[in-house]
């Protein structure tokens, strides 16, 4: 607890320095604009519902099987809903149409970069990683045979 | 598993043949990808003009989105042949493996 409330004095001096910076930025004449309740609440139920599902999930999970693979219960359409959940998040959104909006449409080659990972993960490390019977790369690294390892470093390349 | 049972199955020239089959197939496809990959991605570095081309003249979307478009359904392509080729043909030699490691 002692080191706990030691960590976070840490951290609220830490912020000192960017709050003395932090007074430069609104200067001039600035107009408030009127608070956005519609894009605030929609925020606070978003993020509520998401926890609240989080809370559901987590007092169903006893196992590291449950909380890395839901104990295998998922089914494969299920599966390729959370990949294309992946695939259409914010680093697509935010990070995709600010690629194209600094550099335009050059920026929509990251888009594909991300989605020709996943075939070579499939083809290589996915069945191996299930065969072994752990959830992620690292705690399969140090039993996996050498040649894992190096199929591993493949699909983050692209 | 015991090691008899293992023995049984290690010793199986089926498991040898599925082995090798899953081995060279991932690696083939990976390879395919990567090529189609890395070969769009060299051709932008190198001849950008050729994918920054209109498709046709006055028109502003480039050669390169169509071609891009078609990289990310080859993705899908390859992910559905080996999706295929691992429920039919692999799936079936695996449970002739299980049978017989069984008996």
């Amino acid at each position: 607890m002692k080191k706990c409330t030691g960590s976070l004095a840490l951290t609220a001096l830490s912020l000192f320095p960017v709050l003395a910076f932090a007074s430069g930025a609104i200067e001039g004449d600035v107009k408030q604009q009127a608070t956005n309740w519609h894009a605030i609440i929609m925020f606070v139920v978003f993020v509520a519902f998401t926890m609240g599902i989080t809370y559901w999930a987590a007092r169903r999970t006893r196992s590291a099987s449950d909380f890395y693979t839901a104990g295998g219960g998922i089914s494969g359409f299920q599966n390729g809903l959370a990949i294309a959940g992946d695939y259409m998040s914010a680093a697509s959104f935010l990070g995709i149409s600010a690629m194209v909006f600094d550099k335009g449409y050059d920026g929509l080659i990251y888009s594909i970069g991300f989605l020709v990972g996943w075939p070579v993960i499939l083809f290589l490390v996915a069945e191996r990683l299930r065969n072994l019977g752990k959830y992620t790369l690292p705690t399969s690294h140090l039993i996996a045979c050498n040649r894992l390892r190096y199929a591993a470093l493949l699909p983050p390349l692209p | 598993m015991n090691e008899d049972v293992l023995k049984k199955v290690q010793s199986n020239p089926k498991f040898k043949e599925l082995v090798h089959k899953k081995t060279s197939l991932g690696w083939q496809l990976s390879i395919v990808m990567l090529v189609i990959y890395y070969g769009f991605t060299l051709v932008l570095a190198f001849s950008p003009s050729t994918l920054g081309a209109p498709l046709a003249p006055g028109m502003t979307m480039t050669v390169g989105i169509p071609v891009g478009i078609l990289i990310i359904l080859s993705a899908f392509v390859l992910t559905g042949l080996y999706v295929r080729k691992a429920n039919g043909e692999f799936d079936q030699l695996n449970r002739e493996i299980v049978e017989e490691a069984q008996k």
